[in-house]
């Protein structure tokens, strides 16, 4: 095919869809008839009918008219010129090879819309406008998911850290007051924590687990890392003859973090004459009471709080303080 | 009408990128259960804890008010004759299901002896009685 037959083949052409119709049924030629004799389907001869495909390639067209017997003008759409090759494109729906099929998308006419007259820079642009749409929609699922990873890569050291201190309502003076803070992370790997409590006046640290790693003045702290949510513990004593309350007070930071986050939960305790697991104040300690305490303990506790006298007071029925002589009795 | 078709690859990698970042249903917890049986003259209170296993609990057998406690297995915390009670205080249990026995004269039979199992739920800290069946 020489470059004159190529632009001759490439020569879009409107039909007039109603009038191939009539010279077709007038001279009884079925669609299939016609199909075959343009190469074609039926259901494209069927779409030229019905002015869902309203421009065909010349080549086509001229093979439409031999096989109605009638010349090409007779089933032209008068109104409308002949397009030249380099207006094909843009002027109605690209024909896919073998076919007068439009691609997919490529004008509204392919959804019947068949406008009165060709627009072909209307459609170029349609399709520009579709082509920039699906870019910006891609990049910006692009920046959604490396927002997603930065976010999972640096989970480890700034998602939330929270501590809670349990502190008991009350307090022996004299006797051992253990102080537990619930290190609770999210996210998977370890993470660095600096916590620092303040133990209130009239009070001092008896012992803590894990150990410290510094103990200056009221101020003890813990620099460590945890893989799981962890429980932290010390206990504090006072003076046998210390009356009042005790207020404690801390901060906890990952190691990611700038800012410190203030230690939740209970703050405050009282002196008084019950036991601090006796958290009723019954002058009992009740089976909720003893695995509560179990519950909260870590397994280093047993070593810095006397467990052997707390199951003793939980399997008594009963325990009292005696202030003279500084000690529990069990009441059996 | 034109735009319509960029937008579905779009719309495809969004719904896998949710699907993808949908929670895994948790499974439901088991409730545990408590048994009493009889073998060899012995009692067995059988405990299936339940899922996930509580930290610590405490198991307490009441007996007939004749039964006299020979042994314990394991290590009773405490046998109090006179209200006739065993108590075992359990700490991190390692296995599903405790067998904890006890050995009377004369022997006890399930039917008249009860035993009630207390542990705290590991998921909220509330306190979870069973009874033995």
């Amino acid at each position: 095919m020489n470059e004159q037959n190529y632009l001759s083949s490439q020569v879009m052409i409107k039909i007039d869809g109603a009038r191939i119709k009539a010279i077709r049924e007038a001279k009884g030629l079925t669609q299939l008839y016609v199909a075959t004799a343009v190469e074609v389907t039926t259901d494209t001869v069927s779409r030229w009918e019905n002015r869902r495909y309203p421009t065909i390639k010349k080549e086509n067209g001229l093979k439409l008219a031999q096989a109605l017997e009638v010349e090409l003008e007779d089933i032209l759409d008068a109104t409308v010129p002949e397009e030249p090759a380099d207006g094909a494109q843009g002027a109605g729906p690209e024909p896919r090879p073998g076919t007068d099929e439009p691609e997919p998308g490529g004008s509204a006419w392919a959804a019947g819309q068949a406008p009165s007259t060709v627009l072909p820079e209307k459609a170029r642009w349609s399709r520009r406008l579709g082509h920039l749409s699906f870019i910006i929609v891609a990049l910006a699922l692009i920046a959604a998911i490396v927002y997603a990873f930065s976010i999972m890569r640096k989970s480890p050291e700034t998602l939330h850290i929270g501590a809670t201190r349990v502190v008991p309502a009350h307090f022996i003076a004299g006797l051992p007051l253990p102080v537990f803070i619930l290190v609770d992370k999210t996210g998977d790997g370890p993470l660095s924590i600096i916590m620092k409590e303040n133990l209130p006046p009239g009070c001092r640290l008896q012992s803590a687990a894990p150990p410290l790693s510094g103990h200056s003045g009221s101020e003890i702290k813990w620099l460590t890392k945890i893989a799981q949510p962890a429980t932290f513990f010390y206990t504090v004593v006072t003076e046998p003859a210390f009356s009042g309350t005790l207020s404690f007070s801390g901060t906890v930071k990952n190691g990611g973090s700038e800012d410190d986050a203030a230690i939740g939960g209970g703050m405050k305790t009282v002196s008084g004459f019950q036991h601090w697991a006796d958290s009723d104040g019954d002058n009992r300690i009740s089976d909720a009471e003893i695995l509560a305490v179990y519950d909260l303990l870590p397994e280093q506790a047993g070593q810095i709080v006397d467990l052997d006298q707390l199951e003793e007071m939980w399997l008594g029925d009963g325990y009292v303080w005696d202030p003279e002589r500084q000690q529990i009795t069990i009441i059996e | 009408m034109t735009i319509s078709i960029p937008f579905r690859p779009a719309l495809l990698i969004a719904a896998l990128l949710l699907s993808a970042a949908a929670p895994a249903a948790h499974c439901r917890a088991g409730q545990g259960s408590a048994t009493l049986t009889s073998s060899n003259g012995q009692l067995i209170l059988q405990v299936d804890l339940p899922t996930p296993s509580p930290t610590n609990l405490i198991a307490e057998l009441k007996l007939q008010s004749r039964a006299q406690v020979v042994a314990t297995e394991p290590e009773a915390a405490k046998i109090d004759k006179k209200r006739s009670t065993v108590k075992w205080l359990v700490k991190n249990p390692r296995q599903s299901r405790l067998r904890l026995t006890v050995k009377t004269t004369p022997p006890v039979e399930p039917q008249s002896a009860s035993a009630v199992v207390t542990f705290r739920n590991p998921s909220d800290g509330t306190l979870v009685q069973i009874q033995a069946r």
